[in-house]
């Protein structure tokens, strides 16, 4: 038989249909994909015994409680601590993925400085990173005409803190200063109310029954998380939510009532509130000779006339009968809280804001009561050599001058949302200054920076957590390491001591490990409190450890001390701010010219808002690339609006815009969704180009929530 | 002309067929020994009496505790309790130089699995035979045939290359999870087991 072509051919087809028709392909596919992952580059947790770890996570004041599940003393899960007494076994998303930072391809492992706006990183030593910078200090200090030295503190109330102070006071004019933080601002209302000992307050969220939430994302990262996070599965329903928000977001989908408001109309919204509990004299009965005495000051009775229920309805773009109902709730439903939200993204209310809402909780008698805004102490003050004498106070960012700053440092440590790069740029001396960050990740917060030091990362060092900004008591934590940090990653203090010499500070070494020695021996020595330990979930008095090293032990393993309440604590109320005629012609002032700008609407313009969640999804690949897929966030260059204002613009969804406002342009994709109230455009913080926050008029007191801006279609 | 056509297209479709159905399998598993014979047969019988989790069993945290550690063996054979050759490479390799038997585990999954003994054992009471078969009485411990592509075991993918099981506990590949999960009424989510 002579072999052709065509039995070639026949042969070859039923070679392949005999492939097809046997497991060799379908096989060869799987075990291939399996390879794939395989492969010796790519990270693998360790095989290994498993074993369960304690800790608390660093990535946020709340210091959440964490069982660790290790597999050959490699992390590999996180859970929350069910019987924790803050957290509720409750964490975020960006907590329960935390231990995937360490392997983030934006993990910084050695020093660099950034050139080109930070679009070139080239590395340096220790020593030569060292040196360079202490000889620019060292020129500072010599020459205090040539700006000002600042640091910025991601975390305020750490050990660490205390050592920023120090260092700043040895420059002349030498800033201290404290991140943006709306719960901590709103609360700073009624500072000092309460005497020397209790010089903050604290939220007591457990037992409130009603809370009206001014943006408060209570789900999404407000506080603590798992505090109000238990509440659809309290059995009779936990308190009462009002949620105030010009967006429908996740915590006004899982409140009892949201109430759309105008942005920028929250104070009169407040105000009106005020006005129907102060008229129905649905205040607490306890109060009726301080509010009556507030009729004394004419401001306040001007003010309150001003802003009847249907003004503050109409200016807030809500029904006057939901005003009504929500002042009659918090009357009859007390303990009522009102909170006073917004993040880093949206940033915090303006004072005129907190004075507004903070109104609300002096008339239900949530000032000083169980279930309100309860007096809290400080951390115990720790003593440490090298960290005596006068150290400078702490700021806020508004009051630092514009172009004054010639050397901030940024500890960006705690990766958190940052500040506006736009609002860092305009404090410092213009083209001459040098920012430094301590960050572990190649993250916004180090944006505009010339140095990068690299710093131990959450789970790499034993890392204090102080006091959240929402506990009703004093709190102390730690998150302990679990993974050995880079070589080249020292913790912000040893940085500041190897530039010491060259910049001739006046500075004793101090390393991390004597900071939170010392911190531990003062929590130790106050003799307050609980301890509650998270292996067998006992509390433990403070007073029974035996020693400060004991007590150590236990932090160690997994525990956080609360401080005791201070139940018979009466704050003074005719120390707050509402009793002072001043107040009530700010007020009056600042509602009259939100009122004057809501009664000039434009055709062609909105208003632009920057916005986010506080949890760090984003920070883990996984979680990054859930969150983007579900749609369940709005993805970097996309922008929320209302049908009616896209309807307006001659907008579609999916189409092409252009946000136009006086800092710049950003282009966007249109999303529509009736989540969003009429007029405004919504678009996602992001850590690209496409940051909104660069767009927006960041005014004297550094507040950048919303914007005017002009939208316009780009692909007709 | 058309017959012979058809005969090399006939000769074409057996050759791959025989190719992918007997030569593939051979070629794509090699087989090794387990480093010691065992008689799982000989220790839960009647002659020693033992159960599973004597064992393979949990941690005081619930944890599971899979292959025994040397120290569990040495417990009953510090000595030399027979006279067999497996008996005496035990003593002499392993015991008296204290030196874990390196045992090729036949169920091992890959890193981004998660599997909770605790979970299916005691809350849900599956039996170990559900997935591990007649294992536990088995007189020897079969040779062990690693695949050389995936690099894991011939019983994760299950003995018949077509991949269909010939009993419930034939393959540990994920469609055996969440048909035995189906069977059952029990959720499944990505998390539960890629954690």
């Amino acid at each position: 038989m002579k072999i052709d072509r065509r039995h070639l051919l026949k042969f070859m087809g039923g070679s392949a249909v005999g492939v097809v028709l046997s497991p060799l392909p379908w096989k060869v596919v799987d075990d291939v994909s399996i390879w794939t992952q395989n492969w010796s580059w790519i990270p693998v947790p360790v095989r290994g015994e498993t074993i369960f770890r304690h800790t608390s996570c660093a990535l946020c004041p709340a210091g959440c409680g964490l069982k660790v599940r290790c597999i050959g003393a490699q992390p590999i899960a996180l859970s929350g601590l069910t019987g924790h007494p803050t957290s509720h076994g409750f964490v975020c998303p960006g907590g329960l993925l935390g231990h995937h930072l360490p392997f983030s391809s934006r993990r910084v492992t050695q020093p660099v400085r950034l050139t080109k706006g930070g679009r070139e990183a080239a590395p340096l030593s220790t020593e030569q990173v060292a040196s360079d910078l202490g000889g620019v200090l060292a020129r500072l200090k010599a020459d205090p005409a040539a700006g000002r030295f600042a640091i910025i503190d991601a975390l305020p109330g750490r050990s660490t803190s205390l050592a920023y102070r120090r260092l700043a006071s040895q420059f002349p004019g030498g800033a201290y200063i404290l991140p943006p933080d709306g719960i901590r601002q709103s609360l700073g209302v009624f500072d000092g109310v309460a005497g020397d000992a209790y010089p903050e307050l604290g939220v007591d969220l457990d037992g409130a029954r009603t809370v009206v939430s001014f943006g408060a994302d209570l789900f999404e990262g407000w506080g603590t998380p798992g505090r109000f996070a238990r509440k659809p599965q309290s059995s009779d329903g936990g308190p009462r939510l009002t949620q105030i928000n010009p967006r429908y977001s996740n915590t006004a989908c899982m409140a009892d009532t949201w109430l759309p408001v105008r942005p920028g109309s929250e104070a009169i919204l407040a105000l009106g509130l005020a006005g129907v509990i102060v008229k129905e004299r649905l205040f607490n009965s306890g109060l009726s000779t301080l509010i009556d005495g507030l009729d004394e000051i004419p401001d306040f009775r001007d003010l309150l006339a001003a802003i009847p229920v249907t003004r503050a309805a109409e200016v807030c773009g809500i029904s006057p009968e939901a005003v009504m109902t929500t002042a009659r709730e918090m009357g009859a439903n007390a303990p009522c809280l009102a909170l006073l939200g917004a993040g880093y993204s949206g940033g915090p209310f303006g004072e005129d804001d907190r004075l507004a809402v903070n109104f609300l909780n002096l008339l239900s008698g949530a000032v000083g009561a169980p279930g309100g805004l309860v007096p809290r102490r400080s951390l115990p003050q720790m003593e440490i050599e090298g960290l005596t004498g006068d150290l400078v106070p702490p700021t806020d960012l508004s009051e630092v001058p514009d172009g004054s700053i010639a050397f901030l440092m940024i500890d960006a440590t705690v990766p958190r949302q940052a500040i506006p790069a736009a609002l860092i740029e305009r404090k410092l001396v213009k083209d001459k200054a040098v920012v430094v960050s301590f960050s572990a990740l190649e993250v916004q917060a180090i944006g505009r920076s010339h140095y990068v030091l690299p710093v131990p990362l959450y789970l790499e060092a034993l890392e204090e957590i102080p006091t959240s900004s929402d506990s009703p008591f004093a709190t102390l934590s730690y998150s302990v390491p679990l993974v050995p940090a880079p070589p080249a990653a020292s913790a912000p203090v040893e940085w500041i001591g190897r530039m010491a010499p060259t910049a001739g500070l006046d500075w004793a070494p101090l390393s991390a490990d004597t900071l939170n020695e010392a911190r531990i021996r003062a929590v130790w020595d106050c003799k307050r409190g609980s301890v509650y330990s998270y292996a067998d979930g006992t509390t433990k008095a403070n007073s029974e450890f035996a020693s400060a090293e004991e007590l150590g032990t236990a932090f160690k393993a997994g525990a956080c001390w609360l401080d005791s309440s201070a139940d018979s604590v009466k704050p003074d109320l005719t120390k707050s701010p509402y009793f002072k005629p001043e107040t009530w012609g700010r007020l009056k002032r600042a509602v009259n010219a939100r009122i004057e700008v809501r009664s000039k609407p434009s055709d062609d313009r909105v208003l632009l808002m920057p916005f986010t969640t506080a949890f760090l999804a984003t920070a883990s690949p996984l979680a990054g690339k859930l969150t983007h897929e579900s749609g369940l966030y709005l993805r970097p260059g996309e922008a929320l609006m209302s049908p009616s204002t896209a309807g307006r613009l001659a907008l579609r969804e999916g189409q092409k815009a252009e946000v136009e406002t006086s800092k710049g342009r950003l282009r966007v994709r249109i999303r529509l969704d009736e989540s969003a109230v009429p007029g405004t455009v919504f678009v996602p913080v992001s850590e690209t180009d496409a940051d909104p926050r660069n767009l927006c008029d960041i005014g004297e007191d550094c507040i950048w929530r919303a914007t005017p801006a002009k939208l316009r279609r780009l692909d007709v | 002309m058309r017959l012979h056509g058809s005969i090399a297209f006939i000769v074409g479709l057996i050759l791959m067929l025989g190719i992918g159905w007997l030569v593939y399998p051979l070629a794509l598993y090699e087989t090794t020994d387990q480093p010691l014979q065992f008689s799982h047969k000989t220790h839960t019988g009647e002659k020693a009496g033992m159960a599973c989790e004597d064992c393979h069993g949990f941690r005081e945290d619930g944890t599971f505790a899979g292959i025994p550690r040397l120290e569990n063996c040495a417990n009953c054979h510090s000595e030399a309790q027979g006279t067999s050759a497996a008996e005496k490479a035990l003593i002499e390799k392993y015991v008296s130089t204290n030196q874990e038997i390196p045992w090729l585990v036949y169920s091992r999954q890959p890193e981004n699995v998660y599997f909770s003994h605790v979970q299916h054992v005691k809350l849900a009471e599956i039996k170990c035979e559900r997935c591990h078969g007649p294992h536990g009485t088995s007189e020897t411990l079969p040779p062990y045939q690693r695949n050389r592509i995936s690099g894991y075991s011939r019983n994760i993918w299950g003995q018949s290359i077509s991949g269909i099981s010939t009993a419930p506990w034939d393959g540990m590949k994920m469609d055996d999870c969440e048909h035995c999960h189906a069977e059952r009424s029990v959720g499944t989510s990505c998390m539960g087991c890629h954690k």
